[in-house]
């Protein structure tokens, strides 16, 4: 079988950060109160929408964060108990029944806040699972963090932030395929990776 | 290159959604609030909830989308706001205090209350009103019209976003409907974008996709705003212009295209009236009854007269090759002038130089954007909702803009908004079976019906008021005036809504409706090509019911039974009988299969071949006959609106003595958070957006002494509100922003709406929502 | 503050308690075994060898309270290939195991001296593989030579002062023991006065959020840097710690110096427990340097 790697690419210069793509990660993957797997940052001022700079020379982005599937994640190596490991199409994930809660992929991870810890029993607004049923629980005492929606991506489908996107500013496939519309992509435009200089080596590709 | 390769963009069938297990059923439903969007979704239902909304496709993939909000609906569906059974008051109106009823007894009160109202003070009496809650055919905004047609009741007009679009739509000639500009995906082909107005990525994200493909295609895009918006950031330029001087802007492009000669000339004469002679004693178009003396039959059929260069005469217009453009000509006597040098002489006024004082702007910017409007064409206007007393001349003077230069009613040239709905449809015998009878009020207007007693000279009295879709007392202006003048004036009111909100807190009785995805539905556009059903998904909550089984009950009770035994898929049936609809293939049985029929093409052009609706048929850039929006008996100073002339907002502006008093221009925007007041509680969004809070840039926060997170009271003589700031460098500094459509109960004190003004404009009857002044103090 | 932090703080500390205290009784008993006879030495280092066990255990239950599902601690050595977690957790236990296992053989009477040996490296390893978490997150404050020279200053202190506490005044023949217990004690004071000098080295390069970040995707995207609070609680905390063992190493030294009555005894446990409280200080600042915005 031919090789895959999956990437993520997110054009920034689309991007309007309007959380659709938060918000479908949040239902799409029941996910509990307070926590967001995929966060839209302001690239700006301090709070959310305040652009850079003093009226009028002013700058404005949004970058959007979750897990970037590092080809060599800190949190794989820093994770003493397997429950977070890299798949061989490069999806890295994350075992909720594996995991011992010891946060070391919390301290390890270079990228703020892509991980988070259910310290208590994750709290819902409604009594019942939302989302995609394939989901797993979510569980008191576990890591949880952004899974490129594993189960959606093994049997066709896009990740629920990709498919959603109002300005169609995410991409998502398989980076070995030449053909691919990432590769070709990532061939024609100018792209970056965050803190690159941690060695992770991200799939997470921006596009600027 | 497909995008995504490899993956289905979205489920292609109800069924396939192979992640999914077998027992989860999927709907087909539609977004049908007022976001002008449409969306289609696929509800997801596991044991008879609705766990997931997702987005669903669209033939053309180009028309899939979807939005933060339209994700968060199981949390509408499950909203702890909902309004579970009827109630009625027991304490006074706005405490809050209501009691449980069946909805045996909340229809007998409301019948036997419409009827002793209706006997005793006329069939007006009663009033339906409705804004924007649900923009669908069965249950939406239109969904009253037939009860309170068949009850002769009143209808208030929602008097909101029809200044600059009535403004436009007079030139056009489609008056005051939504329907101007092309498909927004057309955008896509235009090769200069001007977004005037709009904060686009929150309130129309969907068309911004179509704005940015042209940009990356090569086109220019200007954002008009005071506001440094998320568009303005990604924007080739940006023009922050003074707050309610665009009519200054628009007319001064006009007097640069006209004095450096880049306009269409063979447009202008083809398609515009701009060789129409205009009588200087009357300022009517000379006719050929004017000549002959012989009155014509009708009054289309009297010829316009246009002046002969040739020939050195003037001649119908049917026998002139050439017509002038310009001149003044005397014709059996009648003074006479072009529309065009009218035009020329009126905004001869606006030289770049005038303008930009009054927009607070360079005057080269002025230049600038009149040549890439003239001449890097096709060439869009991509408008918000003016919200200020002028904007029916910023509408206006857009319409001269497109006149002049052709930019219309071709692929990528476009001005005006959008909303091309009910095309194919039978829709008169569904809204008014026995026709319009309804009086029509525009609710700003309603105060001083409701003060004098009197509509048209004649006493009007209205004792009931029935509000669906619309959260009034939270969405219209002056809020302290609806509270304490409005409201208290009227006996009775029932109040349909599916949540708890500022307005039912008001109802005399309150019913619970059903969510959109609890009832059958049919949409068609209006900014999408498809007609669609949506489906029931799930079974109503609670005791709540669809709003056409409320009336249903009503009617019955109001001896109108009759007319709504047609079941919700018989009035479907009703409207798509029609030939047009079948010839696009519109058919229920098709509808009831494909849930979405394509019935018009994409990126869809209007105005095809230049056939306006306007008397002439032409862009009717000088208006001979202004008229006001709605009748309300009130004459409009015609010699003021025949050409735009630029008045300055009524309160927001420099000159205004009460800006010493209220130095700051106080703005009431979208966010995407909200729909309006519509998903005020919902969780997720309630996360990320936790509170409402006032935008000041860092300027005028110094001066006042506030610092960021501090709270703050924002006030003028009408009201106020008690809120946090943020300071935020994107405020043009002199201007506040508190984004729309939080409940009252959610600030500190007050409400963002005790401040706004509730002034009547004769001509367009629109509030006027931005055009205020206001002070920022520390609490 | 540190509420959450105790558990690793206990650990932490209890483990270098263990190694050091093993290691220099380990020492000891070497030397005392050339001037005194192994039997002797044997007896006198014999209680601290007995305590290190439970010590080491002490150290192990607590990290259990630091892990979201303890019943799962079992997989916390699945990956000794790459995680410093595992590691750790793998060395300290078969520190555990080890001592285990010549404690039984001493019981018997029989002494292992290789085995001993083995055992101290392995406790050793086990602190240079906890410093080895820290530093790897490359966090500011913790990613720095500091975390090594902490973590084996502590050991060392620990090992220093718990051994002199157990052999302090035990007359070994003629001579007082209190004279060989002087120099190591007198290293301690040098470690001390080298960690002050590099802890200050280390406030001085300490980046908090309260500096205006410099406007960049890098600032926008990296885990939290510090902030002005963890970082004033790490400075004081340290500095304070760094002054109470300082306090009691300087108090253990006066004693060895000159007191001789049977007060000692008493006087030298007031030190130990003066250079445990700084040591519990200046660890929980170390532990203040991970606690970010949650705090
Ligand atoms: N200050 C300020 N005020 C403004 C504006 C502004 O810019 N600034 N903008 C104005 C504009 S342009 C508009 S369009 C208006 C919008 O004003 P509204 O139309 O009032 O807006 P919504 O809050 O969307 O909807 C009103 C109510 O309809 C209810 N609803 C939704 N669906 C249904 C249904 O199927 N049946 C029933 N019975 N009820 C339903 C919702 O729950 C909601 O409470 O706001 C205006 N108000
Ligand atoms: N998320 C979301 N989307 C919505 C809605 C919603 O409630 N929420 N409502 C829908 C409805 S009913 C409507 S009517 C539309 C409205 O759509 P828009 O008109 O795009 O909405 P506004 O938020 O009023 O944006 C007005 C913009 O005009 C700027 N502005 C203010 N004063 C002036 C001025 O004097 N001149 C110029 N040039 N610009 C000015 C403001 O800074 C702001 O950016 O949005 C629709 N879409
Ligand atoms: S959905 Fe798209 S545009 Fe919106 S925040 Fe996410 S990436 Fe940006
Ligand atoms: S981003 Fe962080 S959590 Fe995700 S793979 Fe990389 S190192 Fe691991
Ligand atoms: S918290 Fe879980 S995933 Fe993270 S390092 Fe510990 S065991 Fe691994
Ligand atoms: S890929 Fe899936 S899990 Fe990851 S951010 Fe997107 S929606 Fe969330
Ligand atoms: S709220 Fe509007 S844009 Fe969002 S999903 Fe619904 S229809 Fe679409
Ligand atoms: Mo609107």
């Amino acid at each position: 079988m031919a090789k895959k790697r999956y990437v993520m690419l997110v054009d920034m210069k689309r991007c309007v950060g309007c959380h659709t793509c938060a918000i479908a990660c949040k239902q799409g993957n029941n996910l509990p109160k307070e926590i967001w797997w995929n966060r839209v940052l302001t690239h700006g001022g301090p709070t959310m929408d305040t652009p850079h700079g003093a009226f009028p020379n002013l700058e404005l982005n949004y970058l959007t964060l979750n897990c970037q599937h590092c080809e060599d994640p800190a949190c794989v190596k820093a994770c003493p108990a397997e429950a977070t490991y890299k798949r061989e199409d490069g999806l890295v994930m994350q075992d909720y029944e594996s995991c011992l809660g010891c946060r070391m992929c919390i301290m390890a991870c270079p990228y703020n806040n892509v991980r988070t810890y259910n310290e208590e029993r994750p709290e819902y607004y409604l009594d019942f699972p939302v989302g995609d049923s394939a989901v797993d629980e979510q569980q008191k005492g576990t890591v949880s963090k952004c899974t490129f929606c594993h189960s959606r991506v093994d049997s066709g489908l896009l990740p629920n932030c990709v498919e959603v996107c109002p300005v169609k500013a995410r991409y998502f496939g398989n980076i070995e395929d030449n053909e691919s519309e990432v590769s070709q992509l990532l061939e024609t435009r100018e792209h970056t990776q965050l803190l690159v200089d941690k060695g992770t080596k991200p799939s997470v590709y921006y596009l600027i | 290159m497909k995008r995504n390769e490899g993956f289905q963009e979205a489920a292609p069938t109800t069924n396939g959604n192979t992640v999914q297990h077998t027992d989860e059923k999927i709907f087909s439903c539609m977004c049908v609030g007022n976001c002008q969007s449409r969306c289609r979704l696929f509800v997801h239902v596991r044991d008879g909830k609705a766990v997931k909304t997702s987005m669903a496709p669209f033939s053309d993939p180009r028309y899939n989308r979807v939005c933060l909000r339209g994700l968060s609906h199981v949390q509408r569906v499950y909203d702890p706001n909902r309004l579970k059974y009827p109630m009625k008051r027991v304490g006074e109106r706005g405490e809050g205090k209501f009691e449980r009823i069946s909805w045996e007894e909340a229809i007998n009160t409301i019948v036997t209350k419409f009827k002793g109202y209706q006997e005793e003070f006329g069939k007006q009496s009663v009033a339906f009103s409705t804004v924007s809650g649900n923009m669908a055919l069965l249950n939406g905004m239109y969904s009253s019209y037939r009860l309170a047609n068949l009850m002769k009741a009143t209808q208030t007009d929602y008097s909101l976003d029809m200044a600059d679009t009535f403004g436009l739509g007079r030139v056009i000639g489609s008056g005051g409907v939504f329907n101007q500009s092309n498909d927004p995906a057309d955008l896509a082909n235009a090769k200069t974008i001007i977004v005037w107005a709009a904060n686009i990525t929150d309130s129309h994200p969907h068309a911004w996709r179509s704005v940015v493909e042209a940009q990356e295609a090569g086109a220019k895009i200007v954002v008009i705003d005071p506001r440094f918006t998320t568009a303005a950031s990604k924007a080739d330029q940006w023009i922050s212009i003074r707050p309610g001087a665009d009519p200054a802007l628009a007319m001064s492009m006009a007097n640069v295209i006209i004095s450096e000669k880049i306009y269409d000339e063979s447009y202008l004469l083809a398609h515009t009236v701009a060789p129409f002679l205009v009588r200087e004693d009357t300022k009517r178009f000379l006719r050929q009854s004017d000549l002959t003396g012989e009155k014509p039959i009708k009054k289309s059929a009297d010829p316009y007269i246009v002046w002969d260069s040739e020939a050195g005469e003037g001649n119908t217009l049917d026998l002139v090759k050439q017509p002038a453009l310009e001149g003044s000509f005397t014709i059996s006597g009648f003074k006479v002038s072009t529309a065009f040098s009218l035009l020329k002489e009126q905004m001869s006024l606006y030289p770049p130089e005038t303008a930009a004082k009054l927009c607070d702007i360079n005057p080269q910017e002025i230049r600038d954007l009149a040549r890439l409007y003239a001449t890097n064409k096709p060439s869009s206007i991509y408008p918000g909702f003016i919200q200020y007393n002028n904007g029916l001349q910023t509408g206006h003077a857009w319409g001269i803009l497109a006149s002049l230069t052709g930019n219309i009613a071709k692929t990528g040239a476009s001005v005006g908004h959008c909303g091309l709905s009910m095309y194919n449809l039978n829709v008169l015998p569904f809204l008014f079976p026995q026709g319009k009878t309804s009086p029509v009020i525009p609710w700003i207007y309603l105060k001083e019906v409701l003060k004098t007693g009197e509509f048209h000279g004649k006493p009007h009295p209205i004792k009931a008021m029935y509000f669906h879709g619309s959260n009034v007392v939270c969405n219209a202006t002056n809020q302290k005036e609806i509270i304490n003048t409005i409201l208290p004036a009227i006996d009775f009111i029932v109040v349909v809504d599916m949540v708890e909100t500022d307005t039912t807190k008001y109802a005399d009785i309150v019913l619970p409706a059903s969510h959109w995805f609890e009832r059958l539905e049919f949409v068609q556009g209006p900014d999408q090509p498809y007609t669609t059903l949506s489906e029931k998904a799930l079974e109503p909550a609670y005791e709540s019911k669809s709003d056409m089984d409320i009336y249903r009950l009503i009617a019955k009770g109001m001896g109108l039974g009759e007319f709504f035994e047609p079941t919700d898929e018989d009035f479907i049936k009703m409207v798509l009988d029609t030939d047009a609809a079948r010839a696009a293939g519109l058919t229920w049985e098709r509808l009831k299969k494909e849930k979405a029929i394509q019935t018009l093409p994409s990126c869809w052009v209007n105005w095809k071949g230049n056939k306006f609706p306007s008397p002439s048929g032409r862009m009717e850039f000088y208006l001979e006959n202004p008229q006001p929006r709605i009748d309300c008996g009130i004459e409009i100073d015609q010699s003021r609106e025949h050409l735009p002339i630029f008045e300055p907002p009524l309160e927001a502006w420099p000159d205004n003595p009460l800006s010493k008093k209220y130095p700051l221009i106080y703005h009431t925007v979208r966010h995407r958070w909200r729909l309006h007041s519509q998903w005020y509680g919902t969780p997720w969004l309630r996360e990320l957006d936790p509170e409402p809070a006032v935008r000041i840039n860092p300027q005028d926060a110094e001066k006042r002494g506030i610092k960021e997170g501090d709270t703050v009271e924002v006030f003028n003589d009408r009201g106020h509100v008690v809120i946090k700031a943020i300071l935020n460098e994107a405020q043009r500094p002199g201007i506040v922003t508190v984004p729309k459509g939080w409940q009252k109960e959610q600030f500190i004190a007050g409400s963002y709406q005790e401040l706004t003004n509730d002034h009547v404009n004769t001509s367009d009857y629109n509030q006027s929502f931005y055009d205020v002044l206001c002070e920022v103090r520390k609490v | 503050m540190l509420r959450k932090e105790w558990s690793l703080i206990v650990n932490s500390l209890m483990l270098q308690l263990a190694a050091g205290m093993f290691t220099f009784l380990a020492v000891y008993r070497l030397i005392l075994t050339g001037t005194a006879g192994s039997e002797e030495a044997i007896t006198l280092t014999a209680p601290g060898f007995t305590l290190t066990g439970p010590v080491i255990l002490t150290g192990m239950i607590a990290s259990l309270f630091h892990l979201g599902s303890p019943a799962r601690a079992y997989r916390s050595v699945f990956n000794i290939g790459t995680s410093w977690l595992s590691r750790e957790i793998f060395f300290t236990g078969v520190f555990f195991a080890l001592w285990l296992f010549t404690y039984f053989m001493e019981m018997r009477g029989n002494e292992i001296p290789f085995l001993m040996w083995l055992t101290a490296v392995i406790g050793l390893l086990g602190v240079l593989s906890m410093a080895y978490i820290y530093y790897s997150t490359g966090k500011p404050g913790w990613f720095s030579s500091n975390t090594f020279t902490g973590f084996f200053g502590t050991t060392l202190i620990f090992g220093c002062v718990s051994s002199t506490l157990i052999l302090y005044n035990s007359s070994v023949t003629e001579k007082n023991i209190n004279t060989l217990l002087l120099i190591p004690m007198l290293l301690a004071l040098l470690i001390l006065i080298i960690r002050f000098a590099t802890q200050f080295k280390l406030f001085s390069s300490l980046t908090t959020t309260s500096g205006k970040k410099e406007f960049s995707i890098d600032n926008l995207v990296s885990a939290p840097s510090l902030t002005e609070k963890s970082a004033a609680l790490y400075k004081s905390l340290t500095v304070w710690g760094l002054g109470f063992s300082t306090l009691g190493v300087c108090l253990s030294l006066v004693i060895l110096f000159n007191v001789t009555t049977g007060a000692g005894n008493l006087m030298l446990a007031v030190s130990a427990v003066v250079v445990a409280i700084g040591e519990l200080l200046g660890r929980s600042g170390f532990y203040s340097l991970g606690l970010h915005e949650e705090a």
